[in-house]
């Protein structure tokens, strides 16, 4: 009865001295790593659309920006085995005068599809698309990229795998499509919220391989998080006669950014270095 | 059975099948992790390889305990099953697998075993020395795995969901984890040996990453398994090993056993005691069912691996004999090992 006493003593103290955590834990976003609550891009004038605040395991609010007289569909992975299902689980969402609306996950996770049908800022159609990850256990997003859907769009071939991450100094491929359609031959535009802006075309195939700038500059480390500094936006925009289509995301330091290699393999010397007499001091054979 | 079959043959080939598949197997299963074959695997197939077929079940286990319980505990201030609920499923997962192969997963399926073990072929090779613990030094590093298991595991990825420790410790197992570094070298990948600086804890630990790293591959050219001694998943294995049909059994009795000790000079652990104990205490918390001492134990049928009542595997003298002749006990070469037969003149 004593020793129970003293571990639920203990238990308690835990509980009553991690008070002070709730501060470190606040607005953690999972894994999707969303920042506190959307703000205006002035970077781009490309429709986007932003996770805000509440983002969580079960769902999100998201802010359509650039845009204007707007429709809300989102397209969940968790039926995905072909894009009649896709259709399926299309909802329509209400979006508010702002462009704000909620989407939710469910108890399923994995990558969710988000769009948003509208005009863009010159008065064309736009469709805006972004995919999220909740961190529950889902299904692979492989179906929710490969589905032919109606209208136009510019979507990732792949997503990064959980803990992955778009980061600079690396290419992606994206997939323009009409309907299910490839669309080649088509310029595609790169911006990112660090002000870069790079153009390319589509292939035949309606594939363009986007190669995500090294702009991240030098960002004080009282503004890191976990450990690394915030991610950067940015977003790929196709037209197409009087269409626009754009894709926006997060991306993150490159590999490196953040880390010293030669001192990793110095390390790793130093211990191979350590052990070398370890192994001489055993016996012969 | 022919000449060229052994275990050790069969064990080396089914090894080099799950290197391959745990860490390159995502060409086969899919990109995306919610297509492996599990997120609970009983080895060490890092999730920070991104071309892997199924990762460590220690990954998830971190992330629940600091992610779900600990953050959770922080946020509500109470204490509800619900939060504990996909730590259950963790393990029931792990169980899952483990009940299929017990403590094989370590012999036979784990990457970083694997890697190690054919570092030490390639120190008999070089005719190194051979280090190995002795019956009375091998007690001090058996605990190592238990503290490793419970503060690296268990204690400090809930400090961090908590807020007591920096979100560094939230997987702080992995971050000094070897097979981190190992496997995602062989998908040429050498992002894991750098030292991340983002902070001093970060430094500290990804420093240590890499030190472990080295230290181990050196060590295995002249020690077999090193890192295996202190391996948490040894550890988490030896909790359930004996409620699994899947073990190596030994006799109760037998009048020549405890002689020769090849058995023990066999056991790539330093287990002393499949050579001097009798039954169920002869498969002891380190062992990972690779099997050599059944291989190398002259008295039929004294030691066996078995699945419930049913001998997969046992001892022979006729079999030790033929197996001799391939390797010693301990792993070194014969020294008159035939040489390889002339081509045939065309």
């Amino acid at each position: 009865m004593k020793m129970t006493s003293k571990i639920a003593a203990f238990g308690i103290a835990l509980m009553m001295g991690a008070t002070p955590a709730l501060a470190q834990h606040a607005g953690h976003g999972g894994h999707g790593g969303a920042p506190k609550g959307p703000t205006a891009p002035t970077w781009t004038s490309y429709p986007m659309l932003v996770a805000g605040g509440g983002f969580s395991r079960s769902g999100a609010k998201f802010q359509a920006y650039n845009m204007h007289a707007m429709n809300g569909a989102s397209y969940a992975s968790f039926y995905g085995t072909g894009d009649e299902d896709l259709k399926a689980a299309t909802t329509d969402l209400p979006i508010d005068e702002n462009g704000a609306f909620s989407v939710k996950a469910g108890k399923k996770g994995g990558y969710y599809f988000v769009r948003v049908v509208g005009h863009g800022p010159g008065g064309e159609e736009a469709t805006a698309t972004s995919i999220k990850y909740f961190s529950n256990p889902g299904p692979a997003p492989r179906d929710l990229l490969n589905a032919a859907r109606p209208g136009f769009e510019i979507m990732p071939a792949i997503m990064p795998r959980e803990h992955g991450h778009f980061r600079e100094n690396e290419t992606w491929t994206f997939k323009v499509r009409m309907d299910g359609v490839p669309v080649g031959n088509v310029p595609v535009v790169l911006e990112t919220s660090n002000g870069s802006k790079l153009e390319y075309t589509t292939k035949a195939d309606g594939t363009v391989d986007v190669t995500i700038p090294g702009d991240f500059a030098d960002i004080p480390k009282d503004q890191w998080r976990h450990g690394r500094p915030p991610a950067s936006k940015f977003v790929v925009a196709v037209r197409n006669g009087g269409l626009l289509a754009t894709y926006n995301d997060t991306y993150r330091l490159g590999a490196y950014g953040d880390k010293n290699l030669w001192a990793g393999v110095g390390f790793a010397l130093l211990g191979m270095v350590i052990a070398v007499p370890v192994v001489r001091r055993g016996k012969k054979s | 059975m022919t000449n060229a079959f052994t275990l050790s043959r069969l064990r080396l080939g089914v090894q080099v099948i799950m290197l391959f598949f745990t860490v390159y197997g995502g060409a086969i299963v899919g990109h995306y992790l919610a297509d492996k074959v599990t997120g609970s695997l009983p080895a060490l197939s890092c999730a920070y390889d991104q071309q892997n077929a199924g990762y460590c079940v220690l990954i998830p286990m971190q992330h629940q305990l600091h992610h779900r319980v600990g953050e959770s505990i922080v946020r509500a201030q109470q204490f509800s099953v619900d939060y504990i609920i996909p730590f259950g499923f963790t393990m029931l997962t792990f169980f899952a697998f483990f009940v299929v192969l017990n403590k094989a997963f370590c012999g036979w399926i784990c990457p970083l075993g694997t890697v190690q073990e054919l570092l030490y072929k390639v120190g008999r090779r070089l005719r190194l020395p051979i280090q190995r613990f002795k019956q009375e030094t091998v007690g001090r590093v058996r605990p190592v795995k238990w503290a490793v298991l419970i503060l690296m595991v268990l204690v400090l990825p809930l400090m961090a969901g908590l807020g007591y420790t920096s979100y560094v410790t939230g997987d702080a197992y992995c971050q000094v984890c070897p097979s981190r570094v190992v496997t995602t070298l062989l998908t040429a990948n050498t992002e894991q040996i750098a030292v991340n600086t983002a902070d001093n804890t970060s430094i500290f630990f990804s420093a240590m990453r890499s030190a472990i790293f080295g230290f181990v591959v050196i060590l295995a050219f002249g020690m077999r398994q090193p890192f295996c001694r202190v391996c948490p998943m040894l550890a988490l294995h030896a909790v359930f090993r004996r409620i699994v049909p899947l073990r190596l059994a030994k006799k109760k009795s037998g009048d020549k056993c405890g002689k020769c000790k090849a058995c023990y000079q066999a056991c790539p652990m330093d287990i002393h005691e499949v050579a001097f104990e009798f039954g169920s205490k002869a498969f002891h918390a380190d062992c990972t069912m690779c099997g050599r001492c059944v291989e190398f134990c002259p008295d039929d049928d004294m030691l066996a691996l078995k699945l419930g009542p049913i001998p997969l595997f046992s001892a022979s003298g006729a079999y030790m004999k033929r197996r001799s002749k391939i390797d010693k006990p301990d792993g070194t070469l014969p020294k008159n090992k035939p040489a390889a037969k002339p081509a045939p003149a065309e």
